[in-house]
């Protein structure tokens, strides 16, 4: 039996800005099929946000292809890149909300605008996706009035009822604290291993990262490499590698 | 003096090319989002048609007092007065055409114009470039949603069918308020105008009327969602996007309303 096409297939990618720099000497190679996880991490600077925008084709890449859902994303029009986005959702490190509508509606609305169901039945599966997803709070206040952690719980909700196929994240972990990284990790790891998501994340938070067992990006001074999972990062030899390891405070004794 | 008429000159063709390429752009900016507008299927989405409904009761109908009030100032101090030194000069058909015609067809339609772009326009550039501000517009462009046809089209719509019914409210007031003030305050003898005021509109006039007062409501939200739009990263383009659009749109209104005169009088 022939093995699933992956939903994400780059080809000596390179990021917009870093076409001329050390990092285009090593393009990226990457597929991606359902039900994996993988982690961009790396110094700043060397391009991972905009690597995750050109994965998900917000931006062209600036050398090399992209296909995405069997569709190259340099070759989409407006309405075939807004078609997209409904199936790999996207969320900036910012995880903007509409500040005009509340919580619950800022969760609807997508569903409404595609049209995927009857109001009655579009909210009463946002109340279930936010139950899901250990959203607490009160589904009546504005954006304004939740905290953080809210906030990006219903960003991620407000992707997830357009039932998509692939998450790109920035930076999800972003201003929340322990407990609720911790909470917005379990929640990826439940979107991988039962929804069968394929999620891409940019994160800083290299606890979680090793935790998780993803595959790791590591997008380096010199282009971007990719790895098997933690202990093959941990245990390589390149240098940049370690210096990263060293300063994001794992020693040699701790990395694994 | 030679080379200070050169740059005088080379500055005033340099401005009219920018004026031109901003009108294009603003013209494409507008048939584009009205393109995008899917009509009826966008009307049964409830958070479209709540913003057409808002835009309609922001700019129309909160707007009313203030146009009722500018309408009764101008009947009285504009209407009363033409009356008043026309007598001297026209038959009764003429007055109530000069009435029709000034108060009605030009002043309705500026005056309601600019408490719009003032009020409504300025508003338009504020809340939507603090949606582009906060990230809010990529935010929903990343979930598929074409801005185009949820943001910028009911407010295109919302604003022209408030400048219009603003317009036709205000050139009311102005010309049978004013008649009716220049009866009671200079002499009842101006009443006997209010009749044949009511004739003095003849359909192609409230046809040409309409027609303008909707180009102008998509001036003023046309140009507030251009403008908004322009918005990037930092909050202190919010006041300077604000101030262009309003500056423009005054321009642009007064030019068109212009051409409109200018077509009228060579028809």
């Amino acid at each position: 039996m022939n093995a699933p096409a992956p939903i994400i297939t780059a080809r000596g990618v390179v990021a917009e800005g870093m076409l001329g720099t050390a990092v285009a000497e090593r393009p990226l190679e990457l597929a991606v099929g359902r039900g994996e996880m993988v982690c961009l991490i790396g110094p700043k600077g060397t391009g991972k946000t905009q690597l995750l925008r050109a994965l998900a084709g917000l931006e062209p890449p600036a050398a090399g292809s992209v296909d995405l859902l069997g569709r190259r994303t340099a070759a989409l029009d407006a309405e075939g890149w807004l078609d997209l986005r409904r199936r790999a959702a996207f969320i900036t490190s910012d995880a903007p909300l509409l500040s005009v509508v509340d919580a619950v509606v800022n969760v609807t609305l997508p569903a409404m605008y595609h049209r995927i169901g009857e109001p009655a039945m579009v909210r009463a599966e946002a109340i279930a996706l936010l139950d899901k997803l250990g959203w607490r709070g009160d589904l009546r206040l504005l954006p304004a009035f939740l905290d953080e952690h809210q906030r990006r719980l219903l960003a991620l909700a407000r992707c997830l009822i357009l039932k998509p196929v692939v998450l790109f994240v920035d930076e999800p972990f972003r201003m929340i604290d322990v407990s609720g990284w911790r909470h917005f990790g379990a929640v990826f790891e439940g979107l991988v291993r039962d929804d069968r998501l394929a999620v891409l994340m940019v994160t800083h938070n290299l606890p979680y990262v090793r935790e998780s067992g993803a595959r790791i990006l590591f997008c380096g001074t010199r282009g971007s490499r990719l790895f098997a999972d933690w202990r093959t990062l941990a245990t390589d030899a390149d240098p940049e590698v370690a210096a990263f390891l060293a300063e994001s405070g794992f020693h040699a004794a701790t990395v694994i | 003096m030679l080379a200070r008429s050169d740059s005088l000159v080379r500055w005033w063709g340099r401005t009219t090319i920018d004026i031109a390429l901003y009108v294009v752009d603003l013209t494409v900016f507008i048939m584009l989002a009205l393109r995008a507008w899917r009509g009826w299927h966008a009307l049964s989405l409830r958070s479209t048609r709540m913003t057409i409904v808002n835009q309609i009761i922001f700019t129309g109908v909160d707007a009313l007092p203030v146009i009722l009030l500018l309408g009764l100032a101008v009947g009285i101090s504009m209407t009363a007065q033409l009356l008043n030194l026309a007598v001297d000069f026209g038959t009764d058909k003429e007055m109530v055409d000069l009435v029709a015609a000034i108060i009605g067809m030009e002043l309705g339609s500026l005056i309601t114009a600019i408490v719009l772009i003032g009020r409504s326009g300025s508003a338009i550039v504020v809340d939507l470039g603090n949606m582009k501000l906060h990230k809010e517009v990529e935010g929903l462009e990343l979930l598929g949603i074409d801005i185009n046809d949820m943001i910028v089209a009911p407010r295109l719509i919302g604003a022209s069918v408030s400048q219009m019914a603003l317009s036709v409210f205000f050139a009311g007031v102005a010309t049978f308020g004013g008649v009716a003030a220049a009866g009671l305050l200079l002499s009842g003898s101006y009443l006997r105008l209010i009749t044949p005021l009511m004739s003095a509109f003849t359909p192609a006039q409230i046809l040409v009327f309409l027609l303008k007062n909707l180009l102008f409501g998509l001036i003023i939200a046309g140009t507030a969602c251009f403008h908004a739009l322009k918005v990037g990263v930092s909050p202190t383009e919010v006041p300077q996007e604000t101030q262009r659009a309003i500056v423009n749109a005054l321009l642009l209104v007064f030019i068109l309303d212009g051409l409109f005169a200018l077509a009228l009088a060579f028809a």
